[in-house]
């Protein structure tokens, strides 16, 4: 849709092999400013001082895992900004707390490259 | 790194494109050519009464049934081949995803000297890129031969916590430096175990007991490629993180 804005996404995963591997998906794709956290507490400093456009989290986090994330996003910073929740956690269970919670998308791990990106571009309306 | 595949990928969709814009003008066509043949067989039947023969008709629709049967020959040809590039375009963009899996695994696996780190990115790739759901990782003590378990992902714990001997059994085959796969899945065994390797040396055993269940279809080729490489470089980088530690030793004691 607009193919000449750069979105601003923060990825927050307590695995740098992780957040290194997504933010190389999507860096591919052009048209990502990226940033990254490695728990739960240093995204949400990031998003209360900054502007994003979207949020891919992990679940499974020190200090602050990804579904307290989710719900301070909602609730403490009342932020309707995009969720995807990228996670280990496969059961039918964890993707309705996700999403229960306000994620907008729950993908799972291991970690599917064209997958994240469809989902990226479809959450941010840069494709169907 | 992916200039290549993006351009091939590039080209492949230009093709795409063409090969799309030619079957449309086929398409087209075609049903223009019904069009004439319906038409042509109204005017036959009118034509039975005005005196014109039939004959030619008849030829000439015979020729424009022969022309339709080679275009749907044609588009069945370049929707076999649309197809085609398809699959090669997926083929690819799996390819271009491994590489970039293989190249951060490397990145990660080298980024620091400290034991615990080194395991700790081996455990993040088993786990986020490979799927792993329960694994345990042995290192052949030098000093006495035996394996001993490095790291252990397991939360019942119960699992590959065992360190047999490397000559026994499973870890006989893995000990000389070959992967090992179950013919049949059993309770207990792992479904994959990869000898980690220094100059044809083994120095330590990844084992695989259970994959995470939303992974369909168990350990892919992709997935050994990636075990292959961990395999090479996390025993170098593991030797590399052990001497670093000794030296520190070493030094603290001068």
């Amino acid at each position: 849709m607009n193919e000449h804005k750069s979105y601003r996404i923060l990825v927050v995963d307590d695995s740098a092999t992780v957040r290194q591997l997504i933010k190389m998906v999507l860096q591919k794709d052009g048209a990502y400013q990226l940033s990254d956290a490695k728990d739960g507490l240093e995204a949400l400093d990031k998003l209360a001082k900054g502007s994003f456009d979207l949020l891919l989290t992990d679940v499974n986090m020190p200090n602050l895992d990804g579904l307290g994330l989710i719900a301070a996003v909602r609730n403490q910073l009342q932020s309707s900004i995009p969720i995807i929740v990228v996670t280990t956690r496969g059961a039918e269970k964890d993707r309705d707390r996700g999403l229960e919670l306000g994620a907008n998308t729950y993908l799972t791990k291991p970690i599917d490259g064209s997958a994240l990106s469809k989902a990226v571009g479809k959450t941010l309306g840069r494709q169907g | 790194m992916t200039q290549g595949p993006e351009r091939e990928k590039d080209e492949v969709f230009k093709t795409l494109t063409q090969g799309r814009r030619f079957m449309e003008e086929i398409l087209r066509e075609n049903e223009r050519l019904r069009y004439k043949i319906l038409h042509l067989e109204q005017e036959a039947i009118k034509s039975g009464g005005m005196g014109v023969p039939r004959g030619n008709l008849a030829e000439e629709n015979k020729a424009l049934r022969e022309q339709l049967d080679t275009i749907s020959s044609r588009f069945s040809t370049l929707a076999k081949e649309s197809e085609d590039f398809l699959q090669r375009y997926r083929d690819m963009e799996r390819q271009n995803e491994n590489l970039l899996n293989l190249y951060v695994s490397g990145f990660q696996l080298h980024s620091s000297i400290r034991q615990e780190d080194v395991l700790a990115v081996i455990s993040e790739i088993l786990l986020n890129l490979v799927g792993a759901d329960v694994f345990t990782l042995w290192l052949v003590n030098q000093s006495h031969g035996r394996l001993e378990v490095a790291s252990l992902n397991d939360e019942d714990g119960v699992l590959g916590k065992e360190a047999p001997p490397l000559a026994h059994g499973i870890l006989k085959e893995v000990g000389e430096g070959r992967n090992w796969e179950p013919e049949t899945a059993e309770a207990g065994q792992p479904l994959m175990a990869i000898p980690l390797q220094i100059e044809s040396r083994t120095v330590g055993v990844l084992a695989i007991y259970r994959l995470l269940t939303q992974k369909e279809g168990g350990i892919s080729a992709l997935d050994k490629d990636l075990l292959g490489l961990l395999a090479a470089q996390s025993g170098v980088a593991l030797l590399g993180s052990r001497l670093f530690g000794q030296l520190k030793q070493e030094l603290k004691t001068l």
